[in-house]
């Protein structure tokens, strides 16, 4: 499922693990996993962030 | 009546008229008087008028072969002297002067029917300033009348030789003085006219006294000259001399060399003009290349640097603004972007398990279950309870239901 990632999927599913995380009902092996992957993809979305805006300054100093 | 000689009217007519005849003191006579009651027959050509003073008058005839020879015409109340005979009209026995010729009182007769002449033609419009016809500028052919081996003809020969050597000299020989000059003159003009068609006509004389000019004065000539369809320039005698040719005529010439000079351009001035011209062409290609080497490397300019010159600078600023719209949106969603991950970012350190356990909060389950409610879970049932430090494992020894009151 996960083939091309981008900021936008990878914010969607950091809310979607955000939202299970907030569900209660979830268990302690399960949300550890899912905060694990929700680190990876605030990582993997900061990046993205970093490159926008490297880009963005680029263009302006064009 | 015995005795008496009788006579006749005609008989004694008769013997007036021949006692009249004969006295030689009443032929040839000059009689001075005033015209009055002027008649002319216009079928017999005679003239019949009276010639009167303060005292009398008398009647007068004068024949047509007399008549013809009068270059002005007779007007009542002209004063005149007229060489004449006196004799009888036996039809009537009147008494009356048979006149050979009349001269005006005070002017000549000559200047006279001049200006008799001069005052008819213009009045019929010979002399109008409309009917002039323009002088060609550059003839080829020149129509010259004048006589032969007069010093006029050398004179306007010499002028067009200098100014004008391309145009030919057609000359009609006249002789310009004497009684058969002006039908000359005038059937000269007509011959230039209709058979030798040149571009211009000079006509004229060199100086001579008014009687010799006054071929010039003639009514037909003037008339050809009128009908004319050439131009004609006329140059009679010197610069204070005038005929009846110069008015009628489409321009008048002081003189005869003056008259070629008018019918002729410089051919040196000429020559200057056509240099000038030739060197205003030169200029003129020369600046028109000029212009277009411009006009092409302009446009060599525009091709090479399209986006450096005036076109492209509007591209420019096109694309500058595109850029700059592009930076402005690129940072809106940037940063909206980062807001909605920085929830996210938030959202996920407040759900880090981790922290959960920290805050003296513990979780239990049953076999991976959350138990939420006492309901969830059964005396002796096996439970897990999470700390943020480590866990236990325990066994429900007692269930108590209801919530605690804070």
């Amino acid at each position: 499922m996960k083939k091309e990632l981008n900021f936008e999927k990878a914010l969607e599913r950091l809310s979607e693990i955000n939202e299970k995380l907030e569900s209660e009902e979830i268990s302690l092996d399960d949300s550890i996993k899912l905060f694990k992957e929700g680190i990876e993809l605030s990582k993997f979305c900061q990046s993205k962030l970093d490159e926008a805006k490297l880009e963005i300054e680029r263009i302006e100093l064009d | 009546m015995p005795g008496f000689n009788i006579l006749t009217v005609t008989q004694i007519t008769s013997y007036l008229k021949s006692y009249i005849d004969e006295n030689k003191k009443l032929s040839g006579i000059y009689i001075k008087g005033e015209i009055s009651d002027f008649k002319t027959n216009f079928y017999s050509g005679h003239f019949y008028f009276s010639l009167k003073d303060s005292g009398t008058e008398i009647n007068c005839v004068m024949f047509r072969s007399y008549a013809e020879r009068i270059r002005f015409m007779p007007e009542n109340g002209m004063s005149v002297i007229v060489r004449c005979d006196l004799s009888v009209y036996q039809k009537s026995c009147a008494c009356q002067l048979y006149v050979y010729d009349i001269q005006p009182e005070g002017l000549g007769a000559k200047q006279l029917a001049f200006e008799q002449l001069k005052a008819k033609l213009e009045s019929e419009g010979l002399f109008d300033a409309q009917n002039k016809k323009a002088i060609p500028q550059y003839p080829e052919k020149i129509g010259v009348i004048t006589s032969a081996n007069g010093a006029a003809l050398q004179d306007i020969i010499n002028v067009l030789k200098r100014r004008w050597p391309v145009a030919r000299i057609m000359l009609t020989p006249v002789s310009v003085q004497g009684e058969d000059s002006p039908k000359q003159l005038a059937s000269a003009i007509r011959k230039q006219n209709e058979i030798i068609k040149p571009d211009v006509i000079i006509i004229g004389r060199g100086g001579g006294s008014s009687e010799d000019l006054s071929a010039f004065n003639d009514e037909e000539l003037a008339r050809a000259i009128f009908a004319c369809k050439i131009p004609v320039i006329s140059a009679v005698g010197h610069e204070t001399d005038f005929s009846i040719c110069d008015f009628v005529a489409d321009l008048r010439a002081p003189t005869p060399s003056a008259a070629a000079e008018l019918a002729s351009p410089d051919i040196n001035n000429l020559r200057q003009v056509f240099d000038d011209n030739i060197d205003w062409m030169r200029d003129y290609i020369s600046k028109k290349r000029d212009k277009y080497t411009d006009i092409l490397n302009n446009f060599k300019c525009v091709k090479s640097g399209y986006f450096t010159d005036k076109f492209g600078n509007k591209f420019q600023e096109k694309l500058d603004f595109a850029k700059e719209k592009l930076v402005f949106e690129g940072k809106r969603v940037l940063s909206e972007k980062s807001f909605q991950y920085k929830t996210e970012i938030f959202r996920l350190d407040s759900n880090n398990p981790a922290k959960i356990l920290r805050k003296n909060i513990c979780k239990i389950e049953i076999g991976g279950k959350t138990v939420k409610s006492v309901s969830d879970a059964e005396i002796n049932d096996k439970i897990e309870i999470y700390l943020a430090d480590g866990m236990f494992k325990a066994t429900v020894d007692e269930k108590i239901e209801g919530g605690f009151e804070i």
